[in-house]
């Protein structure tokens, strides 16, 4: 345990001190407030966004509408920029080999750099998720929100039902990460680590505006990501989530076994 | 022999899939809109200041524009509300409702006048849309009624 602890922390340093992942958080931090400016700015709303229509009404929804946005592509390409290059970055640099020649042995190691890649993803998701409900409030007030039921909901319910939203988007996003993490250790590319969860997210997304057998769409992680809308609706319905979280959580274990397993049976005497 | 097993699996699957009930169905589009509709007509009279009573919603009908025979599915749908507000003045409005495939949409009086009708928001002190001429909802893909128009 404290050797996986003692990799945690160096992936830690090694992922705050990137330029990328820095650069990434700053994004998060200031485009909520760049958003809401905009749109005070101007006299239309986008009514045809969920929350849309009530911007200038209420603070809350301001992260409510940027979630719609952030769990349609937003959220795996964070998942992607976190976790993708975690492993791959040492075979690109030639690194493993001493790494694991080390006193820490192959599964302190895996799980040290998923749990760091985790954290930092669920640190961007955080940010992005308090920076725009900030902007909401300071930029438009803490006046009661209208859920998607039609009751009005006070300040204090409607920071919870905010905060309550994008939390269950974690459990999704972790699971675009451990797809990344998986692709970075099956093709040991940086890029492809990358990539190939954000295309895999943008299909997911092209299957879900198809209307098409929606069996198939209650399956993808893109699905799972919309089931906040029932927390906040009157009356609320767990179902979306319930099943969702169940979802997310089989991506999470197959994707993690797969790398986990292709990682311990790695070849490093290569280099 | 395993190349069958492999075909009926698939052939299963696939009608099994087919076969499943579609998330928007025509009763749920109904029950939703018109439990929203009455939510959002008496948010429009609290916000007023007006003394909230629920209109009286006597029958609801929706129709998919883009999905005809089966009545189901995302798209654009033309609903109509029929209800007796609190005065006992009878209504028949319609509506154009654009609903997503994750389940929510948001609905527009077809009277102009009603859509973009704006109400001095007594709490606010602002000037807003009136929810009674548009708004949004999102309906439980996971129960309510799975009837379409036909199967």
């Amino acid at each position: 345990m404290s050797m996986t602890a003692s990799v945690f922390r160096v992936e830690m340093r090694k992922l705050l001190s990137q330029s990328r992942v820095r650069a990434v958080l700053v994004f998060l931090l200031v485009a909520p407030w760049i958003y809401i400016g905009l749109i005070l700015h101007q006299d239309r709303l986008p009514l045809e966004t969920l929350y849309g229509r009530y911007l200038k009404d209420s603070g809350f929804a301001t992260p409510l509408a940027i979630l719609v946005y952030a769990s349609q592509w937003l959220l795996p390409l964070i998942a992607a920029l976190m976790a993708g290059d975690v492993f791959s970055s040492e075979d690109q640099q030639g690194t493993l080999k001493t790494i694991l020649t080390r006193s820490v042995d192959r599964t302190a190691v895996f799980w040290g750099k998923v749990a760091a890649a985790f954290t930092m993803t669920i640190a961007a998701v955080v940010t992005v998720a308090a920076s725009a409900t900030l902007a909401g409030v300071i930029t438009v007030g803490s006046d009661p929100l209208v859920d998607v039921g039609g009751a009005v909901r006070p300040a204090s319910t409607a920071l919870g039902l905010v905060a309550a939203s994008w939390a269950t988007v974690i459990p999704a996003t972790l699971g675009f990460a451990s797809i990344a993490i998986m692709v970075s250790i099956l093709t040991r590319s940086s890029v492809l680590g990358v990539i190939v969860p954000v295309i895999i997210g943008l299909c997911m997304q092209l299957y879900t505006f198809l209307n098409a057998w929606d069996t198939v769409r209650h399956l993808l992680l893109g699905f799972t990501m919309s089931a906040w809308r029932g927390l906040l609706d009157s009356p609320s319905y767990p179902a979306p989530l319930v099943r969702g979280l169940v979802i997310a959580a089989v991506y999470l274990l197959i994707t993690t076994a797969i790398g986990f397993v292709a990682f311990r049976r790695r070849d490093v005497a290569g280099g | 022999m395993r190349r069958t097993v492999a075909a009926l699996i698939a052939i299963g699957t696939t009608a099994g899939l087919a076969a499943c009930t579609p998330d928007t169905t025509r009763g749920r589009m109904e029950q939703d809109v018109a439990q929203t509709f009455v939510n959002q007509y008496a948010q429009s009279l609290q916000r007023q200041g007006k003394p909230v009573t629920r209109p009286d919603v006597t029958s609801t009908e929706c129709h998919n524009g883009s999905n005809l025979k089966q009545d189901s599915g995302p798209g654009t749908w033309a609903c109509e509300i029929k209800y007796v507000d609190p005065n006992g003045k009878k209504h028949d409005d319609g509506w154009l409702v654009l609903s997503d495939a994750l389940g929510c949409y948001q609905a527009f009086a077809q009277d102009d006048k009603l859509r973009y009708h704006l109400i001095l928001d007594v709490y606010s002190h602002k000037k807003i849309l009136d929810p009674a001429g548009s708004f949004d909802g999102c309906i439980d893909v996971y129960s309510g009624p799975k009837n379409v128009s036909k199967s």
